[in-house]
């Protein structure tokens, strides 16, 4: 089977409410499984629900999984208070509403980012010091 | 308190001497309650004569604190309601900032007399000893994009400088972002400190930290420092600057968010700007380079052109002359 045939497939499961297929042609067999189940990581779109706001219906419960944190402004990204302090927040680390996730500097005002709901930080996409711009992602969060 | 409401008649009477009678009966305490209470008011620094036989008499330069007089001079509506006054404290933003801010009202202002631990962008050191400076904080909460916010630590350069000259006639410009200047050397710096709701993308509360040298100076940073009695010579201006930094805060702060006039602010702000034309060293979180300062542009961005020709607009990191040390 080759990746022409596999993509074939693909397309037609989209079409349809299948989220499971198995095909077997001669000596090849391949099974495609729709959805998150086992997934570790979500797909990039998936994150983005907070912007796009998707009908329920439309993406199965668990791929609501993550969350992504964007830039509110243009600034410079700033992970700890102060250069010899540690970080404000680091991977694998619970937050709870109204903690600091961290700062964003434009024209010398300091904006702390304060994150609303309890959550796990998944990822850290940006480095401290860097340039961020507006709606630029900076963590990955997953709600609990 | 006691204490604030003798130094309150003898605010009143500036410079003349009232006697601890007179004190006594409009106050419906006792003398000796008066007498304890100059004592205070002189160990927290407040100039006060002590004649026998006549009475007391608070010198002309004196430079206590007192939050009764500072509200009679204000003409707000909003900044400076209500007045915390503090002795000592490590910082006035810190302090703020702990405080229980979703209950709290827009234009509460922190005072203090002396800050343990003043601090600037990244937490520097801002140097903030006892009765020799104006160190306060105010709460704003504006109703203003996020992106937009950052025009407030342009409104408080100009309202500061605005203050320095009406209260002090000092003629004061203004380094990018927000530290004010006089004949080269930094009289004040603004730190301003924001919250905002990562889901809700909107702007929870601003503090505005201001920090104005008024006394003497250590020889250590004369170089790089200066305060109002440097260039003035003269003591007694903190109640009044106090005053009129609010005035002039709210004035710009709701003529800007009101009627969005930012032209008008930046246009006062470019006025005020220091180093145009210039060489400096702009100075990034991981990077330094020389540029030529331009001047701004209507985000209040700095513009510069670096030795490549290249022309930049800066949103964050600081300038210096290539002299000059951070204070």
């Amino acid at each position: 089977m080759n990746l022409e045939e596999i993509k074939l497939l693909i397309d037609i499961l989209k079409e349809t409410d299948v989220t499971e297929l198995e095909v077997k042609n001669g000596d090849s067999k391949i099974r495609i499984k729709r959805g998150c189940h086992g997934v570790d990581y979500p797909p990039f779109e998936t994150a983005q629900i907070q912007a796009q706001k998707p009908k329920a219906s439309e993406t199965p419960k668990e791929e609501k999984k993550y969350e992504e944190i964007v830039a509110p402004m243009v600034g410079t990204f700033y992970r700890a208070p102060s250069p010899d302090s540690r970080p404000y927040v680091e991977i694998g680390d619970i937050v709870n509403p109204g903690d600091i996730l961290c700062i964003i500097e434009a024209m010398k005002l300091m904006n702390e980012i304060e994150v609303e709901t309890r959550g796990k930080i998944i990822d850290i996409l940006v480095a401290n010091g860097e340039p961020v711009e507006y709606g630029e992602p900076l963590f990955i969060i997953e709600p609990l | 308190m006691l204490q604030e409401k003798v130094l309150y008649i003898l605010e009143k009477n500036r410079g003349k001497v009232i006697t601890g009678g007179e004190i006594s009966r409009q106050l419906g305490v006792s003398r000796n309650a008066v007498w304890k209470a100059i004592n205070s008011l002189k160990q927290n620094g407040n100039n006060i004569e002590s004649l026998p036989n006549k009475g007391y008499r608070l010198a002309v330069d004196s430079d206590g604190l007192c939050k009764q007089i500072i509200q009679e001079m204000l003409t707000t509506e909003k900044l400076g309601s209500r007045i915390q006054l503090l002795e000592t404290i490590d910082s006035t933003n810190t302090y703020l900032k702990q405080q229980d801010l979703s209950n709290m009202q827009e234009g509460f202002v922190v005072l203090a007399d002396e800050q343990t631990g003043g601090r600037g962008r990244l937490n520097r050191f801002f140097f903030s000893p006892k009765h020799s400076g104006v160190y306060l904080s105010v709460l704003l909460k504006p109703n203003l994009p996020p992106e937009k916010s950052r025009l407030l630590t342009i409104c408080a350069a100009v309202a500061v400088s605005n203050a320095l000259h009406k209260v002090c006639g000092v003629i004061s410009q203004i380094k990018w972002v927000n530290d004010i200047f006089v004949g080269g050397k930094k009289i004040c710096g603004i730190l301003t400190e924001a919250s905002l709701s990562a889901e809700m993308q909107s702007l929870d509360y601003v503090i505005v930290g201001i920090g104005i040298n008024t006394g003497e100076i250590p020889e250590e940073i004369e170089d790089i420092a200066t305060s109002v009695l440097e260039v003035t010579g003269e003591k007694g201006f903190r109640n009044k600057l106090v005053a009129e930094i609010l005035n002039q805060l709210e004035e710009v702060y709701f003529a800007y968010l009101l009627s969005g006039k930012e032209s008008e602010i930046l246009s006062a702000y470019s006025e005020k700007l220091i180093y145009i034309n210039e060489k400096v060293l702009v100075k990034m979180y991981d990077e330094t380079f020389a540029a030529t300062v331009l001047g701004i542009d209507d985000t209040g961005s700095l513009i510069v052109k670096n030795d490549e020709g290249q022309v930049l607009h800066i949103n964050t990191g600081e300038i210096y002359r290539k002299s000059q040390i951070d204070l």
